[in-house]
């Protein structure tokens, strides 16, 4: 990831929401989230939905959260999802682990941390999301790989092509269709990817 | 040191009321023996002044009480808290006054703050040599049990490694929040699922609400009796063996001290004890741990000649004091203390019979990096020291279904 550039954090107008009780261990975090610009709203033991949703951080309890307490399903948080901890016991932060947590700060809480933690939390957020987009299309593409396969071997069999120049004129219809190659096949195969048009240019070698 | 006559607060931080009192009444009892002996003793001519709160059991209300101790009595050495959570409450302000806090409660470890001295055990002293004497033993199915809070899924959590590595089979791992008294259904669990022991980390009136009813299962089904299938404990002493009642008969726990008066050091600390505490008194090891915890400090201002916490906590972990437990003496690598396993199997009359007791102390290992949880039922597969209680009288047990 070296030479990208993080944009400059600002997390003014954002909405934190700590799910802990009062504790002086915590008092710090507080004042701090309402320095760097943050409303923050303090609940225990219920987190609602509603607050989740007008949410764009949520810090918890790592020592004494469990299971059931976050109204979302386990280990997918709508947030990025910052843990709260004294504790380092191992199954204390398997489960923090688990929660899907993007950053963590010991217990006590001090001024200290708290904009690093948010901006690690909120790049760690982002990151894994474009890296969850990025695997949901390559599944799918995957998962239409058949599709491909039974275009491909109607284009050859009907224009007489080989195997590689088949996939080459695919490609460039495509790219012409502004398609990916699995729309553009699964649309050819139900007759509605147009007629059969090869593209123009050097790339499209294989047309008729 | 002989012309210090200063007197010094120290801080008392036990819960006697709420959920855990019976063990806080317990350690402040033995605490506050110690200190009245320093003081009475002509030979330590400081004076120890017990500066005493009841946080009630209360989590938010320790960070109070203990910066009270330290701010307005001015007390840099504080003796107290039972569970994980109100140590690592007042653990913060502890820290920040370089005070020191005196912690001697079995723990689920995974911790080394050098502003607490750790006298308790932690778990290569507690569930490592339960469980190497109890899988081979009962088998190796086991139903982890606690109340919901850290001590109890931590402690779970390593039995369930060890039976995992053993080759068991964890058959439910259930909790109940503090104070509740709802067991039912998990005897009703426990009589379906027919595990061969019940690990208990319930606490409180948690764990006599289970004994209770366990025994009522015992009664109409012999199979759940205590010699076939046993409640076993890292955390029940003498201290609450009456409000367990009969109930608790032949079941096992492991603790670093019960009161039977077998070494020399008990045997010159029980008249002493019953001649404060009344002849049926039965001191558990956290009446003895408190008490030694006064004792060491007593000695490292005495005799290193130096009250202050960093110099108290040198002092310590570096020579050893005589105490009911034997000469203890903390490790100074990990600020936890080397301490003798012991195993229990409750009898009548409010004590337990020592079923084994370690031939020397355990290193303290609250990380617990020399254990190899897949050797633990393997014959010799344990270092003696994680196995105080000796080999099994018989192979591990495998559950085979058809």
């Amino acid at each position: 990831m070296s030479g990208r550039r993080v944009p400059l954090p600002n997390f003014h107008g954002a909405r934190a929401v700590v799910l802990h009780r009062r504790s002086p261990q915590v008092e710090p975090l507080t004042r701090q989230l309402a320095r760097i610009g943050l409303e923050v709203t303090t609940v225990w033991p219920d987190l609602g939905a509603d607050q989740v949703a007008a949410a764009d951080v949520v810090f918890f309890d790592g020592d004494m959260c469990c299971d059931g307490q976050f109204p979302w399903p386990a280990g997918d948080p709508p947030v990025p999802l910052i843990a709260l901890a004294a504790s380092e016991a191992p199954g204390r932060l398997e489960w923090m682990l688990a929660q899907g947590i993007c950053a963590h700060l010991p217990k006590p809480v001090g001024t200290g941390g708290v904009f690093s933690a948010l901006v690690l939390a909120s790049h760690a957020f982002a990151q894994r999301r474009a890296l969850a987009d990025e695997a949901a299309d390559l599944r799918d593409r995957l998962r239409r790989r058949p599709q491909v396969a039974r275009a491909l071997m109607r284009l050859m069999a009907e224009e007489g092509l080989d195997q590689d120049a088949a996939y080459r004129a695919l490609r460039a219809a495509a790219m012409q269709q502004r398609r990916s190659i699995e729309d553009y096949c699964a649309a050819l195969l139900v007759g509605d990817g147009g007629a059969w048009e090869p593209a123009h240019g050097s790339q499209a070698e294989g047309g008729r | 040191m002989t012309g210090d006559t200063r007197t010094y607060p120290v801080g008392l931080l036990y819960s006697t009321t709420g959920t855990y009192a019976a063990i806080a009444r317990d350690a402040l009892d033995g605490a506050l023996m110690a200190v009245d002996e320093i003081n009475a003793d002509p030979a330590f001519p400081f004076t120890l002044a017990p500066v005493a709160a009841d946080p009630g059991g209360v989590t938010e209300t320790y960070h109070r009480d203990c910066a009270a101790m330290l701010r307005d009595s001015g007390c840099r050495h504080v003796i107290g808290t039972i569970t994980s959570l109100s140590r690592k409450e007042v653990l913060p302000i502890i820290e920040k006054h370089d005070a020191l806090l005196w912690y001697m409660c079995p723990y689920e470890g995974f911790e080394c703050s050098e502003s607490i001295i750790y006298l308790g055990a932690s778990p290569n002293q507690h569930i490592v040599p339960l469980f190497a004497h109890v899988l081979p033993r009962y088998g190796l199915r086991g139903y982890l049990t606690g109340s919901n809070y850290i001590w109890g899924w931590e402690t779970n959590r390593i039995a369930r490694e060890l039976i995992m590595a053993s080759g068991g089979e964890v058959v439910a791992e259930r909790y109940l929040p503090m104070g509740s008294e709802d067991v039912d259904r998990l005897i009703a669990e426990i009589r379906d699922k027919r595990p061969d022991f019940v690990l208990n980390n319930l606490i409180g009136p948690s764990s006599y609400a289970f004994f209770r009813a366990y025994a009522a299962l015992a009664a109409a089904d012999p199979a759940f009796r205590p010699d076939r299938r046993p409640i076993v404990s890292c955390n029940l002493t003498e201290c609450e063996l009456g409000l367990v009642g009969p109930a608790g008969l032949g079941h096992l726990s492991t603790a670093i001290w019960f009161d039977d008066g077998a070494s020399p050091a008990a045997q010159a600390f029980g008249p002493r004890a019953r001649a404060r505490f009344g002849p049926d008194r039965r001191c558990s090891a956290n009446l003895v741990n408190a008490h030694a915890a006064v004792r060491l400090l007593a000695h490292a201002i005495r005799d290193g000649g130096d009250a202050a916490p960093a110099a108290v906590r040198d002092w310590v972990c570096s020579h050893s004091v005589d105490t009911a437990l034997g000469p203890l003496a903390v490790d100074a690598r990990t600020q936890h203390t080397p301490q003798v396993p012991h195993l229990g199997r409750i009898a009548d009359g409010g004590r337990f019979e020592v079923l084994a007791r370690a031939a020397a102390p355990v290193e303290p290992d609250p990380y617990l990096t020399t254990l190899n949880a897949a050797r633990l039922t393997q014959p010799g597969g344990l270092p003696p020291a994680l196995r105080p209680f000796g080999e099994a009288a018989r192979p591990p047990l495998r559950v085979v279904t058809p």
